[in-house]
């Protein structure tokens, strides 16, 4: 290609200006870092006041491929809009408590870590968890109670709604309804017996057992204000989800997985099934149309998912297998197929498996 | 380019823009005479009306067959690959008797280049509507030549902007870089089929997933807008400058957004413009560096 363009001349600022450019981005990213790197270590959890009672026996299930109970930190799902993750250091920390209240108190993290502790397992789900999707996690999280905290500045009647905001200005309302009843609901600095991870939420979030996580589980959480569900619509509210979403009965095949082969024989089919802060009764498994009953792991609390389990007795050919789960309060999880919106998605896990 | 050994060095003829061989321009140098006569003047739209050059010793032009002969032919004619393949005689391409199109003030010539123009990429001062015709094979090299350096020049540019500005983000927050901001910006406002499409088949990758798609989507911008560049500066300094100011406005309006978030933005569209002034300087074929009017124009490619 012929040009009049001094050709050496113009690679040569074109060398230039790469090296610059990539100078200065890998700089960037190496200082940034550096400077913007939270040393979560330096928290020190106190030991609970409240400790959970021990695991019950059989609460786990040792089924190769069956998703451990407590979720391991780095498959611990994580939905949310920070594209970076906020730094926060636990002495810059405040938690600021307004609006329709006695009188507004901010609290500092070290007032914070002197609140008594409570050690609680819960199961997150996010409301973008599809039948069968990866959405869901399990951890023990240490906190102090938030209603304890709220408490202080004196919730004033009508304020139906918590706005909680995040250092980034993000929005998330919570009813105070199943914040103030009794339950877990945690602002937690401790996750799996170590500090928040930064992205987790470091170094306070909040955890509502029951809740789908965009109406409760604030993460870096720096401001709660108290107002009415008529007032304000919190950030995934304006975008068309629903107000409160109670996470729904769901339970999910983990082995095996669809469109697989399996040995005729004994196949074991195993998975989780959730009903956070409701328990799961029972777990039943359709294998060509018939429904069996599964056999469940132990229940840790209602605020857990459980195990499951169900040992068929393959043929060969093609099968198609189903998974439902039925709560303490007797509601069976229905059949109906929803997508996630508004409020959070139905119907029956289902696989399909080649028995050869 | 068979008459073109050197870039650097270039036969006469190639350095006047209608490519005439040194001999064929006698007025040229004695350019006071035919400048001066009313034929000129009146007809420098079609050299048809030079009766000067007919006359002139070797002139060449009926000769060679380069077309000259039709007035209606216009300057656009011998611009644009007239000198070797003839020109096919689109009367529509003649600008019209623009008289800042043509040679009509002394001054033009003998003026030196203005210094803000060593930062205009030499096609930039082709400022008439004579361009390349794409149907000649030439002109199509010259295209593309002109589209590879254009590209790379802004490439290049908006790389150095980024670049710039995560390291000035280095020293305010990481939230204060523009490609940060202006991301989180597009999160909050993607409908909401757009963001499940992203969940349900990127996972907990769809931050990768924006932030890679951003990048394409500031390369591709970049390259257009350098491409644009080569027929005038101002777009890419221009362009350059609106993507350094979008980015601190996105910066400023975020929520729990400071003040401070805007010197990334800003620091990366001054060293983008900085890139790009280098670049395109360094792009200026050295012809028109030389003969800043007639040379720019012939040369640009």
């Amino acid at each position: 290609m012929s040009t009049a363009v001094d050709r050496r001349k113009f690679m040569t600022a074109a060398a230039g200006t790469a090296v610059t450019a990539a100078a200065a981005g890998v700089g960037g990213e190496i200082l940034i870092s550096k400077r913007f790197r939270v040393n979560t270590s330096a928290v020190k959890l106190a030991p609970p006041v409240v400790k959970p009672p021990p695991l019950p026996a059989g609460y786990s299930l040792n089924i190769p491929g069956i998703s451990p109970f407590f979720t391991p930190d780095p498959q611990f799902y994580r939905v949310d809009t920070a594209l970076v993750l906020p730094v926060i250091s636990p002495s810059a920390w405040r938690l600021r408590i307004h609006g329709m209240v006695d009188h507004p108190v901010t609290v500092t993290f070290d007032q914070l870590m002197k609140l008594p502790m409570i050690e609680h397992d819960v199961t997150l789900t996010c409301v973008s968890e599809n039948v069968g999707g990866p959405y869901i996690g399990n951890a023990r999280w240490e906190g102090t109670l938030l209603a304890d905290v709220l408490r202080r500045a004196g919730i004033q009647s009508g304020a139906d709604q918590i706005v909680m905001r995040d250092v980034n200005g993000m929005t998330i309302g919570v009813a105070t309804e199943p914040v103030m009843d009794g339950r877990a609901a945690l602002l937690a600095v401790g996750m799996n017996g170590q500090p928040l991870p930064q992205a987790h939420g470091f170094p306070v979030r909040v955890v509502v057992p029951g809740l789908y996580g965009y109406v409760s589980a604030c993460k870096w959480v720096v401001d709660m204000q108290l107002t009415t569900f008529g007032a304000f619509d919190a950030y995934w509210v304006q975008r068309g989800w629903d107000q409160q979403a109670v996470i729904k009965t769901e339970s999910r095949i983990d082995v095996p997985k669809t469109d697989t082969s399996v040995a005729a024989g004994k196949v074991t089919i195993a998975g989780v099934a959730w009903a956070q802060h409701r328990g799961i009764e029972a777990v039943e498994v359709n294998i060509d149309g018939t429904w069996h009953h599964a056999k469940l792991a132990a229940q840790d609390t209602i605020d857990t998912w459980r195990q499951w389990y169900y040992i068929w007795d393959a043929t060969a050919g093609p099968h198609t297998i189903k998974v439902r789960a039925t709560d303490r309060t007797g509601h069976t999880q229905t059949g109906v197929v929803h997508g996630t919106e508004p409020d959070g998605a139905t119907g029956y896990h289902t696989i399909q498996v080649t028995v050869d | 380019m068979s008459y073109d050994p050197s870039p650097r060095t270039p036969p006469r003829q190639d350095r006047w823009p209608s490519a005439t061989p040194q001999e064929a321009w006698p007025a040229y140098s004695g350019r006071g005479e035919y400048r001066q006569s009313a034929d000129y003047r009146g007809a420098y739209g079609g050299y048809g009306a030079y009766d000067g050059y007919r006359g002139g010793p070797a002139d060449g032009y009926y000769q060679q067959g380069y077309g000259y002969a039709d007035p209606a032919a216009g300057y656009g004619a011998p611009w644009d690959g007239g000198y070797d393949h003839g020109y096919p005689g689109a009367p529509d391409d003649f600008p019209g008797p623009d008289p800042g199109a043509g040679y009509l003030d002394e001054g033009e010539y003998l003026e030196p280049i203005p210094s803000g123009a060593l930062l205009i990429a030499p096609d930039a001062l082709r400022a008439h509507d004579w361009g390349p015709r794409r149907s000649q094979g030439r002109d199509r090299d010259r295209t593309r030549g002109g589209l590879v350096v254009g590209s790379v020049t802004g490439f290049l540019a908006a790389a150095v902007a980024i670049g710039a500005a995560t390291l000035a983000a280095a020293f305010v927050r990481p939230q204060a870089s523009p490609v940060i901001a202006v991301g989180g910006a597009f999160i909050d406002r993607t409908p909401s089929a757009v963001k499940n499409f992203a969940v349900e088949h990127f996972g907990e990758n769809d931050k990768t997933m924006l932030l890679l798609g951003m990048y394409a989507a500031i390369a591709v911008l970049a390259m257009v807008i350098g491409c644009l560049s080569r027929r005038n500066a101002a777009i890419g300094v221009g362009g350059i400058a609106a993507f350094g100011l979008f980015g601190a406005f996105v910066a400023i309006t975020r929520p729990e957004a400071q003040p401070t978030d805007v010197i990334p933005s800003v620091v990366g569209g001054l060293a983008g413009i900085a890139a790009f002034a280098w670049l395109a300087y360094a792009a200026a074929p050295v012809a028109a560096m030389r003969h800043a009017h007639g040379g720019g124009r012939r040369r640009a490619r």
